[in-house]
């Protein structure tokens, strides 16, 4: 590949960027409030909430992503014989996996707050929705904050999985230059996107970090 | 009006009984405090207060608002929401370990629940916040977060957090108990101006001092059931129930039930006791003196009288003769300022703070499981006394106050007695009435050494153990005249001496060169054979001692043990050492001589005693023939030192006056003691030519021991005595 290819390939790619992250931060948006509120039903002291919650998390963590885009896309075809949108699909698939995975760092999280801040929010006069959003959450937040970095990292990578319903995102490109032009550069190429958004996305979180250091 | 009404309350952890039928009523304005040991159920209670634990059984009824609302099949339904919500904001909580919100600024801390719960506007909120934290001294920490805070801080802040709802009942879980001792304080002056303030407090606490200061009333809890409950002087003073005092023994010292405080206004001889009062107020242990030497300079000095000290601490003061006398020769007084500072094992006391609380026991005056001091404060007292009064016809009086009589005698080895004019030193430091101390032993002390030489054990021969305990030991002055004591390093040596043929192999017995010793444990191998006849020997010891711990037994083998030069070298030294009192005069022993320890070092085997003399030419014949044991036995003496005794003419003029006196007012004669011990006098002795002393004191008993105690009547009688004494020089 010359200089020229490259540069085209370049350009190519990175309009697939766009998609990549829209996926991403749709994913984020619904996923991690999705996940504070499985966390707060596996907690649950009610039964039948705690053991559906619990039976969810072992499906989705039981079994492959690639499995469950595959399920959320066709099953409506299969059973219903109703087609929907691709994107809408992945969308709905990444925010069921990653809920699933939030969830558990939220539960962790939640769960090493002491009792006696509930006890002492209880005491003060706090309703049980005020003691969470202003006592619990915060709290948890900066806790959960090095675990969810992980799994916020893992999701942008995982974006590449969309191609499989027919997304066509960044890396889909990537594929498709690679064997059109021959070559491994794009993948490259492609490798070198990656690597510049979770550098960005380290960086955004290692700042949200030092922002909730002012306490321990 | 009761804010609180808790009736009839049981709570259960599974199976356990936390809380038994608990009913108790809190007033308007009350501090309550809850004692208790840990488990007694007392937190949970105050946690069944706030809600943060259900009840099983009974009521809660807070500022007229009932927690349970009725009982469905015994099981209690709580009331709705909104009387709960009532209740909550009637009843704040301080936890033990604070539950400060980590993420919040000090001041949102507080604000928090203005805000969300009390919905202030956030200027008002702040007001609040700001009031609150100065009364916490934390204004300038309202920014900060809680983490750059002190424990004492965090719990000051909490307390202000819960002040900010201004709830009708404040509830204290152990607010103290996760504090560093040094920050304890700053919370408890918080807590104790709430208490001022008439807030309602319901405090758990093992701070019993705090407890007595700030409870109106007090509960004692153990098991789940209120045990004892009244004012803090009915139930921390004088406990009923047994449990109680059990529990608050671990905290504070309670008094013997007999006992009263000693009164100074009631009890004669008042002056006396009243300077006896002062000086125990301040902490004096041997070497602790600078306290009671500031005490005397300035006790002088409010009295216009001369007074010097020296760089050891020691006080002279001197008082001009009454009108008339000025031309009579002057008299010494003297006693020492230190004491032995000893307690009982259950008995909480820091001989370098805490003053020392005087008792009155029937006719004797004693501390509360600690030594009383009266050894040789109740002298100190009487001098004071004699030197504060305006009115007594004495000649000039020079007042000697000298330090650490009881351990170096540093004192009276350093004081310089040249300022004194009087040739008559009547000291304080007796101890019995109706005796007179008129001499005192020269005493020699040693320390001698033999050099360790090891060989390898002989076959056939079993490695023993022969331990001596629980003899009773005592000072090699006052006590070497009782052969019931016993000295186990000789009783130890007399039987290896007898049944021949060992080898020692470790040794160890006695504790301090003018100690009689206690116990002795030597190792030692000798032939099997040879264990009937020394159980025989050690049948007949303990026959004769009585209450004495003597046991043999057979130890595994070793290696090596001292050489049979060595062996034998001690057996013998100590064997035909002469111990114990050797010679006497009426009942007084006048010769005594102390085997008193025997110790190991890296090289050498250290073997320590003493000689007491009050006669001379006895004496030097005895050191003679210890010369020749030493030498024989190749001991090389390393340390030695001599302590000087009182030796004077019986019948001086000072001894002659005081039985004279003595005899006017009791129609008999003074009983004159020679002591084997060393006293002071001895040193004063052998700095000035020509000088008398004597010794005399009130009935003191058990001194050195928290049982010393000392007789009023004895007092009353030593004083006036002493009076009379004055006068009539």
């Amino acid at each position: 590949m010359g200089i020229d290819e490259t540069i085209n390939v370049t350009k190519i790619l990175f309009s697939g960027i766009g998609v990549s992250l829209k996926i991403f931060v749709l994913t984020l948006i619904f996923s991690l409030p999705l996940g504070v509120i499985v966390a707060l039903a596996r907690n649950s002291k009610l039964k039948l909430i705690s053991t559906i919650t619990k039976a969810y998390i072992l499906l989705i963590r039981g079994t492959p992503i690639m499995l469950q885009i595959i399920f959320v896309y066709f099953a409506p075809y299969y059973i219903f014989n109703m087609t929907y949108d691709r994107f809408t699909a992945i969308i709905v698939a990444f925010v069921i996996n990653y809920a699933a995975y939030f969830s558990e760092i939220f539960r962790s999280g939640i769960n090493s707050i002491s009792q006696g801040q509930r006890e002492a929010a209880y005491t003060l006069g706090f309703d049980k929705f005020q003691t969470f959003f202003l006592i619990i959450l915060p709290q948890v937040i900066k806790v959960v904050l090095p675990p969810i970095s992980n799994e916020v990292i893992s999701l942008l990578k995982t974006t590449s999985l969309a191609q499989i319903i027919g997304v066509t995102e960044m890396f889909a490109l990537a594929q498709k230059q690679a064997s059109y032009n021959f070559s491994v550069i794009p993948l490259c190429i492609a490798g070198v996107y990656y690597l510049i958004l979770v550098f960005v996305i380290s960086i955004v979180f290692s700042k949200l970090e030092k922002k909730l250091d002012y306490y321990n | 009006m009761n804010v609180l009404e808790v009736k009839q309350v049981s709570k259960k952890y599974g199976k356990l009984d936390v809380i038994k039928d608990i009913s108790l009523e809190v007033k308007e304005g009350e501090t309550l405090v809850i004692l208790g040991p840990s488990g007694s159920g007392k937190s949970t209670l105050l946690r069944c207060i706030n809600n943060l634990e259900k009840i099983n059984s009974g009521n809660i009824i807070i500022n007229g608002e009932e927690m349970i609302k009725e009982y469905k099949s015994s099981k209690p339904i709580y009331n709705n929401k909104e009387i709960l919500n009532k209740i909550n904001l009637s009843t704040g909580m301080v936890f033990q370990d604070f539950n400060l919100f980590p993420h919040l600024s000090v001041k949102e801390n507080i604000t928090q629940a203005l805000i969300s719960v009390l919905k202030k506007d956030k200027l008002e909120a702040d007001g609040i916040a700001y009031g609150l934290l100065k009364k916490m001294d934390l204004i300038s920490k309202a920014n900060s977060y809680p983490c750059d805070l002190s424990g004492g801080q965090k719990q000051r802040v909490s307390i202000a957090r819960c002040l900010a709802i201004n709830p009708k009942i404040i509830c204290m879980d152990e607010p103290t108990s996760a504090l560093d001792p040094e920050l304890v304080g700053e919370v408890l002056k918080v807590i104790k101006d709430l208490a001022k303030e008439k807030r309602t407090m319901i405090i758990v606490t093992h701070e019993i001092k705090f407890a007595e200061e700030v409870a109106d009333r007090v509960i004692f809890m153990d098991e789940g059931k209120i045990i004892e409950e009244g004012s803090p002087s009915q139930v921390i003073e004088n406990p009923k129930k047994e449990r109680t005092r059990e529990f608050l023994k671990r905290y504070i010292n309670i008094k013997e039930d007999k006992m009263e405080k000693l009164n100074s206004n009631e009890v004669e001889p008042k002056k006396v006791i009243k300077f006896f009062e002062e000086i125990s107020e301040i902490p004096r242990e041997s070497g602790n003196e600078e306290g009671i030497k500031n005490y005397l300079i300035k006790f002088a000095k409010e009295r216009n009288l001369e007074v010097y000290e020296d760089k050891d601490y020691n006080v002279i003061i001197k008082k001009e003769a009454a009108k008339g006398k000025e031309n009579n020769e002057p008299i010494a007084l003297q006693a020492h300022t230190d004491m032995v500072c000893e307690k009982r094992a259950d008995i909480r006391h820091d001989f370098e703070e805490d003053p020392i609380i005087l008792y009155k026991d029937g006719d004797y005056i004693r501390a509360n499981g600690t030594t009383l001091g009266a050894d040789n404060g109740i002298g100190v007292a009487q001098i004071l006394a004699l030197l504060d009064s305006q009115d007594m016809k004495t000649p000039k009086l020079e007042a000697i106050f000298t330090v650490q009589e009881e351990s170096t005698m540093i004192g009276a080895i350093n004081i310089d007695l040249s300022k004194l004019q009087s040739k008559k030193i009547i000291s304080l430091d007796g101890g019995r009435e109706g005796k007179i101390l008129v001499g005192s032993a020269n005493c020699l002390e040693w320390k001698s050494r033999l050099e360790k030489e090891y060989i390898s054990v002989p076959e056939e021969y079993t490695r023993y153990e022969l331990k001596y305990d629980n003899f009773k030991g005592g000072h090699s002055g006052g006590n070497i005249g009782d052969i019931k004591r016993g000295n186990p390093i000789k009783l130890g040596i007399s039987i290896l001496k007898k049944i021949e043929d060992v080898y020692i192999e470790e040794v160890f017995g006695g504790s301090q060169v003018n100690v009689i010793p206690r116990d002795f444990d030597i190792k030692f191998y000798t032939k099997p054979s040879k264990l009937l006849e020394i159980e025989n020997l050690i049948n007949e010891q303990k026959e004769f001692y009585g209450k004495v711990n003597i046991e043999i037994k057979e130890i595994a083998k070793g290696e090596r043990c001292f050489s049979e030069k060595l062996t034998n070298r001690i057996i013998d030294f100590i064997y035909n050492y002469e111990n114990g009192a050797l010679e006497y005069v009426n009942n007084n022993v006048i010769l005594s001589c102390n085997m008193a320890e025997i110790k190991e070092d890296e090289n050498y085997v250290n073997i320590g005693y003493s000689t007491r003399a009050n006669n001379l030419s006895l004496r030097n014949k005895y050191l003679e023939r210890l010369d020749k044991l030493v030498k024989k036995n190749g001991l090389e003496i390393f340390w030695s030192q001599e302590l000087k005794g009182v030796e004077q003419d019986i019948n001086n003029d000072l001894i002659l006056k005081c039985n004279e006196i003595y005899k006017k007012i009791y129609s008999r004669n003074l009983e004159k003691m020679i002591t084997q011990g060393v006293v002071e006098g001895g040193f004063f002795l052998s700095k000035v030519n020509d000088l008398q002393y004597v010794c005399i004191g009130p009935n003191t008993e058990d001194v050195h021991s928290p049982n010393e105690r000392v007789s009023i009547t004895s007092l009353k009688n030593t004083y006036e005595y002493l009076q009379e004494l004055l006068i009539s020089f």
